[in-house]
């Protein structure tokens, strides 16, 4: 029998360009609804997926609480963003496997050039890849299993661990919270659910990777990370995306849980191609004496909206962000940070750095809240920004709230260009202006690229040389 | 209302504009990001009533009685509405210096007058700004002709009084190429603080500055309503090539106060210095904005606001520093501090950045604290009672603003906040 003609064509069907990770395969879903968004579509997903009634209850109230709530009317421009012109859930072909041999052969051949593989042999606890909406492969150390660690996507945590979920999930970022929230919790699907058990302290990072691999198809994955007393986590997010003419969305929930004495560090360097809406609702609550740290990379993405928030509810608690936003052609990086102080005795530190060039729009985008009624606050919160060219821009927005008096807020903010100084300084050392450039880019990010994992730093940097290629300062 | 007035008929006609403009408009709503914190909504602004109760063009018929200028360039002075007390002295009559109330303006000074209120007329930022284009009601126009330098400050006193109505108080600022002046407006209350019922006054004022080339001008406000007053006031200052401008605003009277102060820099080299010291007490609600707008090359601007909230008080502060694509060479710095007297007392801090040009030099800080524990303990070792050293410290707080005032305003406003404290005491130790 005649192979059918080319339907599975192992090239690469678009013309990636400069983006190195734009490609993309054949669409083989196996289960896809239809466009555009109801009730239908809603109890298909939770019935494709097996849930129990409470869940799917649970995203019936997030979709009408979806089409109740507006758009926010700040922000990037959202206006030609089609809820009914997009798909909201595919299933690839095959069930979810254990091993890496068992995964399709061409979502592998898609995951062997983001890298995964050689990560995975060289330090990697559990990899948790996305291809479309589902989990097609998961595996967890032996090791962290035995330590009763819980390292799976959220669909299994529903039927396994229906307890630890009910407890916590939508606790953190309840579907009322805004419609892109609303919105995840009524479609979500795929993710990761992590718990680490009292005392536990996973010392390697715990990595996901995602990919969104369809046409016009939102991707809405959940994560939910519990780190029980005296635990401590570092989990990493990273995110690639083929290119595509239509617009994508992306819009995650990920909340975060760090019961007292516990610290979760939770890494993303974001990367979607450049026609990829990234509206995404991140939040942790810090118990007593906990630790949460967001770092929080945003070079790719058309419009990212995103703003990793902490919730001091213990004495104690500390909470840190550290932000590097990177906005080039027809890119709106719309990135902050939140830290609200609950409890008195809590401290934080929101650092961004952002570099806006080509006409790309940066803004930063936080808020610092203190309750009323607390002692003993500290924070700080430093925003630093780089201009490339005269075509980009650059915006500031930090909103301080502050409702107790023993306090001590501090903020900062600088908006400037690469020095002509610095230029002539290294341009008589014998660097080219485009070396020059990118050696001061590099060296502005310095202090956030080091708190990064080195195989990140290492892309981070790529990335940026990428980004800057024919940029003069 | 216009019809009542002997005014030009642009005027009227422009009345009849912002009056179109209001009526198409809503009263702010929480959900728009400038009012996001001052909620009118319980304010009653409906039942206000417009141009009662004196504030009428029929004050003007009786000319305002000639006063001696004293330390003073020029006076006028205003009391509820009508414009009582006038003088300007010798050194401005004979340099062509006019200073007269803003609807005896109209017809001398069309041209600059006209553009000015179509400017505002063309960039409404709300219904107060329509309500006050429509409404203005009283005012001041100073005029300073080119190169004339003026050492000795303006007086601008409008004593506001009445319950229920709204008083729309407008100022004029024109300075030719080269000019100089100096302005101290004072914004008091008469009858005020008797306790007697009724919603208050509502003031809706604005000001406008037009500096010519190379002019400059130093305006002192001073905001001292009575306790159940509104107050709602925009400044617009346009500065052209290297004209420069500093201001000062003191915000310590009325409940609700939403003040915006912007100053827009369309020649180069222009040079603005915004400052601003607010003390808000129990009740008081104080929501203060300022734009330095920067549209031409190599101009420079400071903002520096600082402000005391005691228990039970909120204020807000809106910043923004605005550059434009063609602005290269801005210089701009925004500063906001808060000190926090007590509990239940909120601030907040807004210092934005919108940047749109690579070759800038544009920072902001906040920073919120309260009294150091350090030094009001080190005061009263020295035998100073708790109230006199917090007194001490918030007067010394808010002193390096004050530092080029005129004479009388320093005295007048540190005067204020040591009242306020001393009140705020008081009633501490009676509750």
């Amino acid at each position: 029998m005649p192979a059918p003609a080319q339907a599975v064509d192992k090239s690469p069907t678009v013309d990636i360009g400069e983006y190195q990770h734009g490609f993309s395969y054949p669409d083989q879903s196996v289960f896809k609804t239809r466009k555009g968004l109801d009730e239908e579509v809603v109890n298909a997903i939770s019935q494709h997926k097996g849930e129990p009634d409470w869940m799917r209850q649970f995203r019936l109230r997030a979709l009408s609480a979806f089409r109740k709530k507006s758009m926010p009317n700040w922000g990037g421009d959202l206006s030609d963003l089609d809820f009914e012109n997009l798909y909201y859930y595919a299933k690839p072909q095959g069930e979810q496997s254990r091993t890496w041999e068992e995964v399709p052969a061409n979502i592998k051949e898609t995951f062997d050039r983001l890298g995964i593989p050689q990560a995975e042999r060289k330090f990697l606890a559990g990899v948790g890849a996305q291809y479309d909406s589902e989990m097609v492969y998961h595996s967890i150390n032996a090791d962290l299993a035995k330590l009763g660690v819980i390292f799976t996507d959220p669909e299994t945590a529903v039927r396994e661990h229906p307890d630890l979920v009910r407890k916590y999930f939508g606790t953190v970022i309840p579907y009322l919270d805004n419609k892109f929230a609303a919105l995840n919790s009524a479609v979500w699907s795929g993710g990761s659910f992590v718990y680490v058990p009292k005392g536990v302290k996973v010392e390697i990072p715990l990595q996901a990777y995602f990919r969104i691999n369809a046409r016009s198809f939102g991707q809405f994955e959940r994560t939910l990370i519990i780190a029980d007393e005296g635990s401590f986590v570092h989990y990493i997010e990273g995110c690639t995306a083929p290119v595509y003419a239509t617009e994508s969305l992306h819009s995650a929930v990920v909340e975060i849980i760090a019961l007292p004495g516990s610290r979760v560090r939770y890494t993303t360097i974001q990367n979607w191609s450049n026609d990829v809406y990234n509206l995404v609702t991140k939040r942790a609550v810090a118990h007593k004496d906990a630790t949460v740290e967001w770092v929080d990379g945003n070079i790719g993405s058309k419009r990212t909206m995103k703003y990793p928030s902490i919730y001091l509810v213990g004495e104690g608690a500390h909470g840190e962000v550290l932000s590097i936003a990177f906005a080039g052609k027809g890119q709106e990086q719309d990135t902050g940070g939140k830290a609200v102080h609950a409890a008195s005795h809590t401290s934080s530190v929101i650092t961004a750095k952002s570099i806006s060039r080509a006409g790309g729009v940066a803004t930063y985008r936080g808020l610092l809240k203190v309750n009323e009624g607390l002692h003993d606050v500290r924070s700080r919160v430093v925003c630093d920004a780089l201009i490339l060219d005269e075509k980009s821009s650059s915006n500031t927005f930090p909103y301080m709230e502050i409702n107790s008096d023993d306090v001590s807020i501090e903020h900062e903010a600088r908006v400037s260009r690469i020095s002509e100084e610095q230029l002539f300084y290294l341009m008589s050392r014998g660097m080219s202006e485009q070396e020059a450039s990118v050696m001061i880019v590099n060296g502005f990010l310095d202090p956030l690229v080091k708190q990064l994992p080195m195989e990140y730093a290492v892309e981070l940097n790529r990335l940026i040389e990428l980004e800057m290629t024919g940029t003069v300062g | 209302m216009s019809a009542a007035r002997v005014e030009p008929s642009w005027m009227t006609a422009d009345r009849d504009k912002a009056k179109a403009r209001l009526e198409s408009m809503k009263w702010p709503q929480t959900s728009e990001e400038r009012w996001r914190r001052t909620d009118v909504s319980r304010l009653s602004l409906d039942s206000y009533t417009v141009n009662s109760n004196g504030y009428s063009e029929a004050g003007l018929a009786a000319t305002p009685r000639e006063v001696d200028c004293g330390p003073h360039a020029g006076i006028l002075r205003f009391d509820a509405g009508r414009c009582t007390e006038c003088a300007l002295n010798g050194f401005c009559k004979q340099r062509g210096v006019r200073l007269l109330p803003l609807s005896l303006a109209l017809e001398e000074f069309e041209s600059p007058l006209r553009t000015l209120f179509a400017e505002r007329l063309e960039s409404l930022e709300d219904r107060f700004g329509a309500w006050h284009a429509w409404t203005w009601s009283h005012g001041a126009f100073l005029f300073v002709p080119r190169g004339v330098e003026v050492p000795e400050p303006f007086l601008l006193e409008m004593t506001e009084a009445g319950s229920g109505i709204v008083s729309s108080p407008h100022v004029t600022v024109v300075l030719e190429e080269g000019a100089r002046a100096c302005v101290v407006q004072r914004l008091l209350e008469s009858g005020s603080g008797s306790g007697s019922a009724g919603p208050g006054l509502l003031c809706n004022a604005g000001i406008d500055l037009s500096l010519g080339a190379a002019s400059g001008v130093k305006y002192f406000e001073e905001q001292r309503l009575g306790s159940r007053s509104l107050y709602f006031r925009e400044t617009r200052a346009h500065l052209e090539k290297d004209a420069s401008f500093a201001g000062l605003e003191v915000s310590l009277g009325s409940r609700v106060v939403k003040t915006d102060s912007e100053a827009t820099m369309n020649g180069r080299g222009a040079d603005v210095h915004l400052r601003g010291l607010y003390f808000c007490g129990r009740d008081q609600h104080m929501d203060i904005a300022s734009v330095q707008r920067h549209n031409a090359p190599s101009a420079s601007s400071r903002a520096y606001y600082k402000g005391a909230v005691d228990s039970g008080g909120r204020t807000v502060f809106q910043g923004l520093i605005e550059v434009a694509k063609s602005a290269s060479g801005t210089d701009a710095f925004l500063t906001n501090r808060n000190l926090i007297l007590g509990d239940a007392a909120r601030a907040d801090s807004i210092p934005t950045l919108k940047i749109g040009n690579n070759d800038v030099k544009c920072s902001h800080g906040s920073t919120t604290g309260r009294l150091s524990d350090e030094e009001l303990f080190y005061l009263e070792s020295r035998g100073l009672s708790r109230v006199e050293a917090r007194e001490m410290l918030v007067i010394g707080y808010f002193e390096e603003l004050l530092d080029e005032a005129p004479e009388g305003m320093r005295e007048s406003s540190i005067g204020a906040v040591r009242e306020r404290l001393q009140q705020a005491a008081r009633q501490e130790r009676a509750a």
